[in-house]
């Protein structure tokens, strides 16, 4: 079944238009990224789909439910998470309430479980549950982030670039993540400036640019396309 | 002639004033802290609070009543004024000054109002009591610790719902990142609309407190107004630490003032104090008290 999909789709900010009758189909069970040039609009299609941004023509579904225009609320409840890019985590709030707010939504007997989890997945953050967010290096901020996002255990994960701005190693263990997510079969929607890293994780490649999209496939046919691939990924095959 | 015993009086008076004026004083911090709101019409939401509990007093002759209706009303009156008034404002691109210039006028508003309604003329408000204590040479008007106490208590009150309670949690949400607290499933606008409602209802609580010693008249909000200001400006807009400390000096301050300077100096001295802060710290003192 179609997870998410959108259907010819406008969207921007004011008067500036960014998103040009954006049509994607976001099936379940597997792992997509999103990539195309500096301010062509990837992470406008992502806050379109979460409600943060206007969307002035055309249809966002979930499950074949219309969501366009809602509350994030909504959406949230339908299962779609977005992690933000650079991660915003709650400066001034502890390690725990900021993880406390990724389950705002969720039931009281569930956090507890979910808390498990979350320590499980990244032991430092139970160690520092107690600390204040802000005070924590970008590394440790980034998996506050990324717990804060599996607090309500999501159907599919929206990461808009969660590799940007931080150091090589830091970069390995994001993508060390995001590789484990997919083993245990988290669907996911991923934004990345690092092709080349994203492309051996993703099963499925959506090409913006400028507001359009300019290719969608699998990953393996998208090596075959010779003008995408020196055009967008810097790569020629063969 | 300073007296050691009227020193200490007076830093006593001092004391307790600032109790209350830190009850006023926290609710205009905390609006701009959470919904970047410099509320002009605090003073009024004071002035309310003492005319609800005016006529709950009236009507039913119970303090505790009074001092109740007072904070419901002024809460309602709150979250009203910052649906009706504050949010259509929001989504422009100049916020700050048109949202002063909002409660400003609301201000007005609501003394003109209150004078065409019922006239300027002073409604005296009975003392909760006329017990006085003496300790150790000092005057302690029983009334006044009453005052105190019940101030403390609904600042710690505050206190608790904003760092325990899941309204608090959404609090300090929005006031940290409002867009990534929308991602979480929050609701900004109605966070707003009930921290515009909790910090009218502190006001409006002081309000009735305060109605023994000011009495209640539409003017009465804007003398409070004036010193909670300079309580903020000096204590740091946002910062409640800040804020409580600013309130507990600058009271002391006004109470020695009174007695050695004159109490129309008094007002002048404390504006002098925050014109030297601001210049010295920009943003208040709270940024140090980290
Ligand atoms: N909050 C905003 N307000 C106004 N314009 C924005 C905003 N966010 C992004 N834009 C503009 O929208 C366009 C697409 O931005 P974005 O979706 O962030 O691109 P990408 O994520 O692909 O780099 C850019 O031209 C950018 O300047
Ligand atoms: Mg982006």
């Amino acid at each position: 079944m179609n997870l998410i999909e959108l259907d010819g789709v406008d969207a921007g900010y004011g008067e500036n238009q960014v998103l040009h009758d954006l049509s994607a189909t976001i099936a379940e069970d597997r792992v997509n990224c999103v990539i195309g040039p500096n301010g062509s609009g990837k992470s406008t299609m992502m806050k379109s789909i979460l409600g943060m941004v206007d969307v002035w023509d055309g249809t966002i579904t979930i499950r074949g439910e219309d969501v366009t225009n809602d509350h994030p609320r909504e959406v949230l409840e339908r299962g779609v998470v977005m992690l933000p890019q650079g991660g915003s985590v709650f400066p001034d709030m502890t390690v725990k309430e900021n993880l406390r707010m990724g389950g705002y939504l969720i039931d009281d007997d569930l956090l507890d479980r979910q808390y498990e989890e979350v320590y499980d997945m990244f032991p430092v953050l139970e160690e520092k549950r107690a600390q204040r967010a802000g005070d924590l290096s970008g590394g440790q901020q980034m998996m506050v982030a990324f717990g804060r996002a599996m607090m309500p255990d999501p159907d599919i994960l929206l990461l808009d670039e969660p590799s940007a701005g931080l150091a090589p190693h830091l970069v390995d263990d994001v993508f060390e993540q995001i590789a484990a997510l997919k083993e245990r079969g988290r669907d996911m929607l991923i934004i990345e400036q690092n092709v080349r890293r994203v492309l051996e994780i993703a099963e499925y490649v959506y090409v913006l640019d400028q507001g359009r999209l300019e290719y969608e496939g699998d990953t393996e046919s998208l090596r075959n396309e010779d003008d995408i691939m020196e055009m967008y990924i810097g790569e020629r095959h063969g | 002639m300073v007296s050691v015993a009227l020193l200490a009086q007076q830093i006593v008076n001092g004391l307790l004033f600032g109790g209350q004026l830190a009850l006023i004083a926290v609710g205009l911090t905390l609006i701009w802290g959470v919904a970047r709101v410099l509320n002009f019409g605090h003073g009024a939401m004071f002035m309310v609070g003492g005319f609800v509990g005016f006529f709950t007093l009236g009507a039913t002759g119970s303090l505790v009543a009074a001092v109740i209706a007072a904070g419901i009303v002024v809460f309602a009156l709150g979250y009203v004024t910052e649906v009706v008034l504050i949010r259509p404002l929001r989504d422009r691109e100049e916020f700050g000054i048109p949202s002063m210039v909002v409660t400003l006028g609301l201000a007005f508003f609501l003394e003109n109002a209150f004078i065409v309604w019922i006239g300027t003329q002073r409604q005296s408000f009975p003392r909760f009591t006329d017990v006085i204590w003496n300790v150790a040479g000092i005057t302690l008007s029983a009334q006044r610790v009453l005052i105190f106490v019940i101030s403390l208590v609904a600042l710690g009150l505050l206190f608790v719902v904003i760092s325990r309670t899941e309204l608090g949690l959404a609090i300090r949400a929005v006031s940290q990142d409002h867009d990534t607290a929308l991602l979480m499933g929050v609701r900004p606008n109605r966070v707003y609309a009930i921290t515009f409602g909790i910090s009218a209802a502190l006001a409006g609580l002081a309000g009735v407190l305060l109605a023994p010693l000011f009495a209640v008249y539409p003017s009465v909000g804007w003398y409070p107004f004036l010193l909670s200001f300079v309580v903020v400006m000096v204590g740091g807009l946002g910062s409640v630490r800040g804020t409580l400390l600013a309130a507990m000096g600058l009271a002391v301050v006004r109470s020695i003032s009174i007695i050695w300077v004159s109490s129309q100096m008094a007002m002048v001295i404390l504006f002098a104090i925050m014109i030297v802060v601001l210049v010295a710290y920009p943003d208040g003192i709270g940024g140090y008290l980290e």
